[in-house]
């Protein structure tokens, strides 16, 4: 395991902002984070990070504890806050040097490759540059060391669709590489096209962790039933939920492959029939409908 | 750490060029001051002050009336004494509560480098800068004992002890500062505790002055380890830790205000260390 986290948790006096968090990361993962705010997922980053100490449990990094083995954890880490805030007197160039030089293995032409394809203009002052420039920078920052693990909180908040789909692209680019990357996202659709695997937070509880090959391999069937449905075969018992609705409609929702079901719904009596995959937003709300 | 360092050294270098010129320029014109008004004339002066106000003086007014008297008022003087403030005060402030409340220590911190470097190398620059700016108070006075005509012939060397002085004073403000800065996270606040400190500190050593009875007060100030014109007017006291003088059995020496002065910095230096090395960092608001 990459990262390893036991029973992690974070109190504020009587408030938990995480609690009893166990999760593991493997390395080459693309891992994503889900939940509203306040769910703890920045804590978790955090914690990770270093920046916060536990009040109980433990996390570790390459076997190396977050909080008491911090700057050798972050040698093999690289990161972007939530909120990136960076030097106002600096010129983005002038920025980017000061991060190459606090790594030993500089990054700097990494960093100046990466601000050139998110089309940065380094000669601005960082004061004048928008929120979104100022996030492409940190990008620029947190994407070019050779680090084993990248953890992003939220990277393309601030970003136009363009750049969000570039910074899509760059976390596979770095999945390929061998890298592991950590985000944390509000964007569902941008954390199932590139995460293996998710995990969703609610009120500081890890409360699930979904594989993303299996979230595919799932579908639901919505259609209009034109005469009573025949029982689910024996054979597809375990494969198939039938919840049929009031006004003669019927969702029918499988775990696991479409193909071996698709005989069987060939046989019912049915009418605008809608196939679609269940998506995150179908988990996502499990855990988070009001 | 040299890349803290640099970046240290750019986030200062207007504030501490500024300071070296305000007080190299005060100081020198002190001299030049000095020496347009005969003694006997300031000493006709000071003889107008009411006895009350007396106790306020550092040293007796016969030792005040003299040039290396006169010259060594600067070093009391508002005007440095807050330029050294601002200084101290200022990159106090900055090394922790500023730093957090501007939210640039998240993205250094998550680089391969030590919280110890980080508020080291603030610290060091702290140092530095208070150095270079006693040092400028020396260096006005010594050019102009060197250019301007005096009625007495005065050594630039007695004036050492006075900036020696100076320069331990900040050190001791710019480390409780820090220490106040490592607990904090709004550099507002942090300014606002120190400049109440300051005032408080200042408040209690004129009523530990002037009040009779009072003088235990003096025991509260670190103000009281701040005395340059007594360091000019009794060379005597400039390099011991204290003698019996003038009937006193025993008089502080500039080693033990240096040293007071100096080593509480140091302490508050080496609390906030401790301190932020353990604080959890809060994310910028």
């Amino acid at each position: 395991m990459l990262v390893e986290t036991y029973l992690l948790t974070k109190r504020y006096g009587l408030f938990a902002a995480l609690a009893d968090c166990s999760l593991n990361v493997n390395p080459g993962e693309v891992f994503g984070l889900l939940g509203p705010n306040g769910a703890g997922k920045t804590t978790l980053l955090r914690l990770l990070m270093g920046y916060l100490r536990p009040t109980g449990g433990r996390a570790a990094i390459d076997r190396l504890d977050c909080w008491r083995d911090a700057r050798r954890v972050h040698e093999r880490v690289s990161y972007l806050p939530g909120e990136t805030r960076l030097f106002r007197n600096l010129r983005g160039r002038e920025v980017l040097d000061f991060f190459a030089a606090l790594r030993r293995n500089g990054t700097l032409e990494r960093s100046l490759r990466l601000a050139q394809r998110l089309s940065l203009d380094l000669s601005q002052r960082v004061a004048l540059m928008s929120t979104g420039m100022r996030q492409k920078l940190a990008l620029s920052i947190a994407l070019a060391p050779e680090a084993s693990l990248v953890i992003l909180d939220e990277p393309t908040s601030n970003l136009d669709p363009t750049m969000r789909s570039e910074v899509g692209q760059l976390v596979l680019e770095a999945k390929e590489s061998g890298r592991t990357v950590l985000f944390s996202s509000h964007v569902l659709s941008e954390v199932e096209t590139t995460c293996d695997r998710v995990a969703f937070l609610r009120a500081g509880q890890l409360v699930h962790v979904q594989a993303m090959h299996e979230l595919r391999r799932q579908h639901r069937i919505r259609a209009q039933l034109t005469g009573p449905i025949s029982p689910v075969p024996p054979a597809l018992a375990d494969q198939v939920q039938v919840y049929p609705g009031r006004n003669g409609d019927v969702t029918i929702e499988t775990p696991s492959e479409l193909s071996p079901v698709l005989g069987w719904l060939a046989t019912l009596p049915l009418e605008e029939v809608r196939v679609e995959p269940i998506g995150l937003q179908t988990v996502y709300d499990r855990f988070h409908t009001a | 750490m040299c890349a803290l360092l640099c970046k240290a050294i750019r986030d200062v270098r207007w504030q501490l060029a500024g300071s070296i010129l305000i007080v190299f320029a005060f100081h020198w014109i002190r001299v030049w001051i000095t020496s347009l008004f005969p003694i006997r004339q300031f000493q006709r002066l000071l003889n107008l002050v009411p006895d009350a106000f007396m106790p306020l003086l550092p040293v007796p007014k016969e030792q005040i009336a003299t040039v290396a008297g006169r010259i060594a008022i600067a070093y009391d003087d508002p005007l440095p004494v807050m330029v050294l403030l601002a200084w101290a005060i200022g990159r106090g402030s900055d090394a922790v509560s500023g730093e957090l409340g501007r939210g640039t220590l998240e993205m250094t911190l998550a680089q391969p480098v030590r919280r110890i470097s980080v508020i080291g190398t603030q610290a060091a620059m702290t140092v530095l800068g208070a150095a270079c700016i006693a040092g400028a108070c020396w260096s006005g006075t010594y050019l102009g004992i060197q250019t301007i005509a005096l009625e007495e012939r005065v050594s630039s060397r007695v004036f050492i002890p006075a900036a020696v002085n100076a320069f331990a004073m900040t050190c001791f403000l710019a480390g409780l500062t820090t220490l106040v800065s490592s607990f904090d996270r709004f550099r507002a606040r942090t300014i606002g505790i120190m400049a109440s400190f300051f005032a408080a500190e200042l408040l209690i050593k004129i009523v530990g002055l002037v009040g009779p009875g009072l003088r235990w007060l003096l025991w509260c100030s670190f103000l009281t380890a701040y005395e340059p014109q007594q360091l000019v007017a009794e060379p005597r006291l400039a390099w011991v830790f204290g003698m019996p003088l003038h009937g006193d059995p025993w008089v502080w020496g500039g080693l033990c205000y240096h040293g007071i002065l100096i080593g509480l910095g140091a302490l508050g230096y080496a609390l906030a260390i401790t301190h932020f090395c353990r604080r959890d960092l809060p994310a910028p608001l």
